[in-house]
């Protein structure tokens, strides 16, 4: 297996002004594997911050511009949808807590720049969640599958209320009551999460500190069997992690919070691939801070791999086997080993006739 | 409805109109919706869209230039216009205390 | 240098391998395909286009290629691809020109926002661009390749592209799409236009492309201003009756006809309200070509 090989995608990430010294075809890859991975937006907030926009060529700059206008309409709509879902959820008196692309949003972090999503995920405590279903539902929501096999998926296995879809403006809402399934072997203990929360100033919406952001951005990455987003989501901790550190104490408070939440290993990964792929500056101590036994080789063989986008131009011959060995690790952490053959059988299954929800 | 409330575009929700002959179009920037408006709604945006008016100052535009039947109640109309209105989002209706 | 000075040998090997890369218009493509019928369709119907050498920006990366070896002889299909992304479920095999057409007008409505794209032929005369924004059973398909055969300058047959910037149509003069009875009507209506082969059997029934005019793909580079909005209606009992449309129902009916609309928010409400203020709007209703001409050619003096 050769080794890991930056695409110009990563290169233009770490430092936009790489890109200056471009001929055409190298500036269409790189809107190519922006493109794929879900960046062009972003891409155009990072040329735009660094004063750079107005020295592209003109086509790559109007597909920029072109995936910002998208974006821009985006956030219009996530604000009428934060503002609905409060309104749904005001009588009940639980702490609302917004969490990911909705949660960087509303705290006004680098990473809402340019990042686009289909969800909004919220965290509610447990005892709350049937009174959350029956008041989203009561405010227009439905549940999008009425197949029993994914409804006792998500309620009885991974113990949540399957992704809720309103009726008239179509938009998805996922409510969770902790940041990871409870069938994982190191789950965090929810209580934790909303006593550590943050408020957002003039609203009524929570949101998680910044050491579990980052927290819960690693465990979504290095928990996930699918990576079409890997490197989007990558390039939001690569953001929150320059954002957060600039206060001095954070890379302590983040270290010790990975040892309450027993996350040390998603921390060790989120550390180790965004300091690889995007040069996050991560100060040498508190990567070897964060080392865990782990079988680096093999796993940076795969992540290496998979975090890259799923473009012709950034697979090798072995990311489709990387990404399938990923992709069974996950469903493995996520539920015993009785339970996951079957589903995965079951998906696969499913996966071929166009039907897969989850 | 008190006769000195403030009538005016929604802040949160930006409200854009556009003017033709007698019919206007309004656009909702929150919800994308667009809807038209012929009548005396053209009138009301016509003020609105220049600066929020007291309900009183809105019948005396719509006096000023609509001819009434005798016994047509211009002030239930406009009331009820303006009730349709803020469902629709498209006005924010304030309470005004003072006199 | 132009696509139809290319020797088929060579469009067929550069489709084979590499891609072959052109213009369409304000768009570079590159596309790649192992199917005689594409390189077919691109050299009687793109002959005018520009092709590209391999240091151009490419828009769109396409391909048209069967789904698998085995889709090749078992009830062959082919499938339509945007840079390794399949936008569409397979086709029949026979169906890979129509494709084309369609993935192109994907890649081009999913991408393009610089441009408020409105479902409507545009056509130009006298440096007035008429737009003609078409709901199936409109016929402006038919009205398109009516006019440009009488010498009326195609900007566009399926997609308007208005930008957002300066409120001018900017010119798409790829081949005009014809759908069963149309083929024929025009086939009379206009005997020497130049048509692709028809593909038969497809979701809308039989379909066949013109050749842009010459002119019009030389023209590609320079846009129009838009004078008027009109929709049509073809209707087999009908005169040809043109009747003035309030600027403000115009403006509903056309927001009901575009493809990015909703993506632009309020820069699409306000390029089509500049649109609505600088055009004259009408619907119209007809069931002859030759009086239908003669009504817009007067109207565009």
């Amino acid at each position: 297996m050769k080794s890991f090989q930056q695409p110009i995608l990563c290169s233009v990430l770490i430092d936009p002004h790489f890109a200056l010294n471009f001929n055409l075809r190298q500036w269409d890859l790189l809107i190519r594997q922006a493109r794929s991975a879900n960046l062009l937006a972003r891409l155009g907030y990072l040329f735009e911050s660094v004063g750079l926009l107005n020295q592209l060529p003109a086509r790559a700059l109007t597909h920029i511009m072109s995936a910002q206008v998208y974006a821009d309409r985006f956030y219009i709509a996530l604000q009428r949808e934060i503002s609905c879902i409060k309104e749904a959820l005001n009588s009940l008196n639980a702490p609302l807590v917004l969490l990911k692309g909705s949660a960087y949003f509303m705290a006004g972090n680098i990473a809402a720049n340019g990042r686009l999503f289909s969800d909004v995920d919220i965290l509610v405590p447990e005892d709350k969640l049937s009174a959350v279903e029956e008041a989203l539902i009561k405010a227009g929501w439905m549940t999008n599958t009425i197949d029993p096999y994914d409804q006792k998926y998500y309620r009885q296995w991974m113990h949540e209320i399957p992704p809720l879809r309103h009726l008239k403006r179509h938009t998805s809402i996922d409510v969770h009551h902790n940041i990871l399934p409870k069938t994982n072997r190191f789950y965090p203990d929810s209580n934790k999460l909303f006593a550590n929360s943050v408020k957002i100033p003039d609203h009524n919406i929570w949101i998680l500190a910044p050491e579990d952001r980052v927290l819960h951005s690693a465990m979504h990455l290095f928990h996930e069997g699918e990576f079409t987003q890997g490197l989007r989501d990558l390039s939001d901790l690569d953001l929150l992690l320059k954002e957060f550190s600039i206060q001095e104490s954070f890379w302590k408070k983040l270290l010790l919070r990975s040892t309450e939440l027993q996350q040390q290993i998603p921390l060790f990964y989120a550390l180790r691939y965004s300091h690889r792929i995007l040069q996050t500056p991560v100060p040498e101590s508190v990567l070897k801070a964060s080392k865990q036994p782990i079988n680096t080789i093999l796993m940076d063989a795969l992540f290496l791999r998979a975090l890259l986008p799923d473009h012709n131009s950034c697979n090798d011959k072995w990311t489709g086997l990387a990404r399938s060995l990923l992709f069974i690790r996950s469903h493995y952490l996520k539920m015993p080993i009785y339970l996951m053959v079957p589903h995965l059988l079951r998906k696969t299954y499913r996966r071929i006739l166009g039907k897969e929800l989850h | 409805m008190f006769e000195n409330n403030l009538i005016g575009l929604p802040i949160i929700a930006v409200i854009h109109c556009r003017f033709w002959d007698d019919e206007c179009v309004i656009y909702n920037q929150l919800t994308g919706d667009v809807h038209l408006i012929d009548g005396m709604g053209v009138e009301v945006f016509k003020v609105l869209s220049k600066k929020a008016a007291s309900r009183i100052q809105l019948l005396k535009n719509l006096n000023s230039v609509f001819e009434w039947e005798m016994d047509f109640n211009a002030e239930d109309f406009l009331d009820n216009l303006i009730n349709e209105y803020q469902k629709l989002g498209l006005v924010e209706v304030t309470k005004n205390t003072c006199a | 240098m132009k696509l139809e000075t290319l020797s088929k040998k060579t469009v067929f090997r550069a489709l084979n391998s590499d891609g072959l890369r052109f213009t369409i218009g304000g768009f570079n493509v590159c596309l790649s395909s192992s199917v005689p019928a594409v390189a077919e369709h691109l050299l009687s119907l793109y002959g005018a286009f520009d092709v590209l050498d391999n240091t151009a920006f490419i828009d769109f990366y396409t391909a048209l290629e069967p789904p698998s070896k085995l889709r090749r002889f078992f009830r062959p299909q082919v499938n339509f691809s945007f840079d390794g992304y399949f936008p569409f479920k397979p086709l029949p095999y026979k169906q890979a020109s129509a494709m084309f057409e369609w993935g192109l007008n994907w890649c081009i409505a999913s991408h393009s926002h610089q441009y408020l794209i409105i479902h409507a032929s545009v056509v130009v005369r006298n440096r007035k661009a008429f737009i003609f924004p078409g709901v199936p059973g409109s016929g402006k398909s038919t009205l398109c390749a009516a006019l440009v055969s009488r010498g009326w300058r195609l900007l566009s047959d399926e997609m308007t592209l208005l930008s957002v910037s300066d409120g001018c149509v900017y010119p798409l003069p790829r081949p005009i799409s014809l759908k069963n009875r149309s083929i024929d009507v025009i086939q009379e209506f206009a005997p020497d236009a130049v048509m692709g082969s028809i593909v038969k059997n497809t979701a809308k029934g039989s379909i066949g492309h013109v050749r842009p005019p010459d002119n019009s793909v030389a023209q590609y580079n320079t846009p129009a201003q838009p004078a008027k909005l009109i929709f049509p209606k073809y209707d087999k009992d009908s005169n040809t009756v043109l009747t003035t449309l309030s600027k403000s129902r115009a403006l509903l009916k056309v927001t009901e006809n575009c493809f990015n609309y909703n993506i632009l928010g309020v820069k699409g409400f306000n390029s089509l309200s500049n649109l609505i203020d600088v055009s004259d709007c009408y619907d119209f209703k007809y069931s002859n070509l030759e009086e239908a001409v003669a009504l817009f050619t007067d109207l565009a003096h």
